[in-house]
């Protein structure tokens, strides 16, 4: 059976990959999407949602905009690394499909509460202000969900800073409740996600399909690649958001260790680092399942089989 | 060996006594010993410096009593690691001559007049004393151009936070101090030292030696190994404290790898963290060289724990 899950997001362009990755698997069924701002602002990350959307013919699926600014803190965005839209490179389509007029936090719980407890999957990839807001709106959501799957933190170091990861950095105190919850959570941090990059054979299979869909995922693939040469050095870009994703669809995608992970709030350097114990110093219980060893070879057939369903639809 | 000698900050400590067998044992130099707070009050660490000196006859060594509290916390110790009295609840009897007079920081400071450019600084308790050292004599690393520390994590796990080691955590402000100044500073972290862990055939060498250093060792670390039981699942212990003193005078049993480096001061659970940008790009925040920190990268533990239970064992006391 399908797994069903929330995919709450940011797009961007691996969040763009997470969507398609999420709408090709016959393995999820995908009950809505969310946005939040971080990426990009929400009007920008919402409408790049849309116009993926519309790029994918994902037409059955509620799509809401959810908080459009951190609980606490003033907000920050990635245009570095996503460009002034979010999803800078691809030519985008005037989005034909609408948006749900709900505020995204009460689609989330609409939605858990709506399911048998034990069926929903919450798949955050953005910043984690709408779940935490979902959990002070609805506390029986923690219950109900089966697990969260999020990209987000890393163990060993950050991106934006050299503590934290992104998504953690522009809402800490968001993500503190997450990691929090009396609820399982795996963390897909940067030490994974970084194995998830599109090499140039990675995005010749993309391109040889030869659809909308792949086109557009190479277009992205090609914008993100330069951006990430620039901005990190990196060789090929990594993306981070589909690997979420990917440990749904099959869990042994990748390999997870359980650790005590505790998101610093405080810190002059080191506020948004999610601090992973995998060794549960003192005895303290290790609850979060942190996401370690990329099986590269089945990660990206999923991705190049889901883009390809997408393509023949 | 680096012909160097060594002025050695510490806080003794059961490790730190080790470390000092361990130079006595390869025929190290020492121009002096300031105590520090850290694993217990810097007098009762100033008494321990002067009984471990003489278990090895070098009575002929200053020792200072150095800060006894941290800049901008409360003292706390360690007693329930290194017993009661730091060294295992093994001291008795009168001390075998008394602290010298002087005080830790000022005693650096002359010392790096006195003698500018010709020793290693080797600390391995909280950082206290070269804060203050540098806050005394701010061309202080003009005059001693490297410092090799006992301090920080890394990664995860800590030893007293979650992301915190001691000597850090004990004195997060003299540490960024450190960091800043503009000498060659290289931090030994617990991702190198908990490599060191001794084997039971390693723990027996020393137990059935009979040399004085060796023997000395053996009657204070039967409090350690019990304190380090409870963290590693059986009876033995990691040498924090001899690796930073070993690579003192024999760099070369490691390599190095240096990132810019800050201290945390403020997290809940990262103050007195080092935040090393590991990173490998760019970053105008850190790009000025005095917080350049160099880490050990790859350490050849064999020939570390090999150097170090021969030095304690051997029979030749050789002296500097």
């Amino acid at each position: 059976m399908a797994k069903k899950i929330i995919l709450d997001c940011d797009p961007g362009h691996d969040d763009a990959i997470a969507l398609l990755l999420a709408h090709g698997s016959p393995e999820i069924e995908l009950l809505a999407v969310t946005t939040v701002a971080g990426n990009q602002t929400l009007e920008k990350v919402t409408r790049n949602a849309l116009a993926v959307a519309t790029i994918g013919n994902i037409t059955d699926v509620p799509i809401a905009a959810g908080a459009g600014v951190p609980l606490v803190r003033p907000q920050i965005v990635a245009a570095d690394i996503h460009g002034d839209s979010g999803m800078d490179g691809p030519e985008l389509p005037e989005p034909t499909v609408d948006l749900d007029p709900r505020h995204g936090v009460d689609l989330i719980i609409e939605t858990i509460m709506n399911h048998p407890p034990g069926e929903v999957t919450l798949v955050p990839t953005g910043p984690l202000t709408n779940i935490a807001m979902a959990i002070q709106r609805e506390p029986e959501i923690v219950h109900r969900v089966a697990e969260v799957v999020l990209m987000g933190g890393g163990y060993s170091k950050g991106n934006t800073t050299p503590a934290a990861e992104f998504n953690i950095l522009v809402d800490p105190e968001a993500a503190s409740v997450v990691f929090n919850a009396d609820w399982s959570v795996t963390m897909v941090g940067l030490d994974l996600t970084h194995q998830a990059v599109a090499t140039p054979d990675v995005v010749e299979r993309f391109a040889q399909q030869g659809t909308p869909a792949s086109q557009f995922v190479v277009d992205l693939l090609e914008f993100f690649g330069r951006m990430y040469k620039k901005a990190q050095d990196f060789d090929a870009p990594p993306v981070h958001d589909a690997c979420a994703v990917a440990r749904v669809i099959d869990p042994s995608v990748m390999v997870v260790q359980p650790a005590h992970v505790v998101v610093e709030l405080a810190g002059t350097y080191t506020a948004g680092m999610t601090v992973t114990d995998f060794q549960g110093r003192g005895g303290v219980p290790r609850r979060t399942q942190v996401a370690t060893e990329l099986d590269r070879g089945k990660f990206w057939n999923l991705v190049v089989d889901a883009v390809a369903a997408v393509g023949s639809n | 060996m680096s012909a160097k000698p060594v002025l050695f900050d510490c806080d003794p400590g059961i490790d730190d006594a080790l470390a000092l067998l361990h130079l006595g044992g390869i025929g190290g130099k020492l121009l002096g010993v300031a105590s520090v707070h850290g694993n217990v009050p810097a007098t009762t660490a100033a008494e321990n410096a002067v009984r471990i000196l003489d278990v090895m006859d070098m009575n002929d060594v200053p020792v200072w009593t150095g800060a006894a509290r941290p800049m901008a916390q409360p003292l706390l110790t360690a007693e329930h690691v290194h017993g009661p009295d730091g060294l295992g609840g093994t001291n008795s009897g009168a001390l075998p001559r008394p602290v010298s007079d002087g005080i830790g920081a000022v005693k650096i400071v002359e010392m790096a007049h006195a003698h500018p450019g010709e020793f290693t600084l080797v600390a391995v308790g909280p950082l206290t004393n070269l804060g203050l050292a540098l806050l005394l004599e701010p061309n202080l690393p003009d005059l001693i151009p490297e410092v090799m520390i006992m301090g920080g994590a890394m990664l995860p796990p800590g030893n007293v936070t979650e992301n915190a080691e001691a000597n850090t955590w004990h004195d997060p402000e003299a540490s960024q101090l450190v960091i800043e100044a503009a000498w060659q500073k290289t931090f030994v972290t617990l991702d190198a030292t908990m490599q060191t862990v001794l084997s039971d055939e390693q723990l027996g060498q020393l137990a059935n030696s009979d040399n004085p250093r060796a023997k000395y060792a053996w009657s204070i670390l039967q409090f350690y190994l019990d304190a380090y039981e409870q963290w590693l699942g059986r009876k033995s212990c990691p040498l924090h404290d001899p690796l930073a003193m070993a690579l003192a005078f024999d760099p070369a049993l490691a390599s190095y790898v240096t990132y810019p480096t800050r201290v945390e001061l403020r997290g809940e659970a990262t103050r007195g963290s080092l935040v090393p940008d590991l990173r490998g790009i760019a970053n105008p925040e850190t790009s000025d060289a005095s917080g350049d920190v160099r880490y050990v990268d790859e350490l050849d533990v064999e020939r570390f724990q090999a150097k170090f239970l021969e030095s304690l064992t051997s029979d030749s006391l050789q002296r500097g």
